[in-house]
């Protein structure tokens, strides 16, 4: 099974290199906002599968509870932010 | 534990199914919203699977004890809350879009790249301006 969680945890990091030319490479400032969201959820699933392969989930999983929260937090203030193409003047 | 592996492997293929599907979309659709649209639904479902994966592997191979089952729940837990996060994130990502006043992506849309790059594009552009 540790095999199978290597070849996984590395087909998530493959996508997740393709979801990094979306973040990189979007044209809108919204592509590059959903290029690091889907980075972020592929990295709570990495962080589990490590604790799997480590057999040490116990330590993992709460590592993965706070990327998942920061990472919604994140986009969720980037989107707040770039409404109006960053800061308004006068603000 | 032969079928606590099976039914994880099932699990963990069929939810990378689902985020590469997601990744192709937000990788080849045309404009922001289309990508949304990709990245909304695949990548929720996706993430869901491999984490009931996850948490049946953790049950299964630690037996039913206090610690194992609070592992599951926890792992539970990070998918109902990804469930209900993952399509708020994205509604708020692309709301904010809209109102940013970026345009949806449309056939005779003259500022479309493939249109602008395309060797004929002044003409298309032209019959782009009659019609609108």
């Amino acid at each position: 099974m540790t095999t199978f969680f290597s070849v996984f945890a590395l087909a998530l990091f493959a996508l997740m290199l393709a979801d990094l030319y979306r973040g990189v490479a979007g044209p809108t400032i919204f592509d590059r906002i959903l290029g690091m969201g889907l980075i972020g959820s592929k990295t709570a699933i990495v962080i589990l599968i490590i604790g799997l392969h480590y057999d040490h989930l116990d330590f993992f999983v709460d590592c993965a509870l706070t990327y998942c929260l920061l990472n919604f937090v994140g986009v969720l203030m980037a989107s707040k932010y770039f409404i109006h193409g960053g800061l308004e003047e006068g603000n | 534990m032969i079928v606590v592996d099976v039914i994880t492997i099932i699990l963990l293929s069929s939810g990378l199914v689902f985020l590469v599907g997601a990744t192709v979309g937000v990788l080849r659709l045309p404009d922001c919203y289309t990508r949304a649209h990709a990245a909304g639904m695949c990548d929720s479902l996706g993430a869901q699977l491999c984490f009931f994966g996850v948490a049946v592997y953790a049950l299964g191979h630690a037996g039913i004890s206090g610690a194992s089952v609070t592992l599951f729940l926890k792992v539970i837990l990070i998918a109902v809350f990804l469930l209900v996060t993952s399509p708020t994130a994205g509604h708020a990502t692309f709301r904010a879009a809209h109102e940013a006043g970026i345009r949806p992506w449309m056939k005779k849309d003259d500022r479309a790249p493939r249109h602008a790059e395309r060797p004929g594009g002044e003409k298309a552009k032209d019959s782009g301006e009659k019609t609108s």
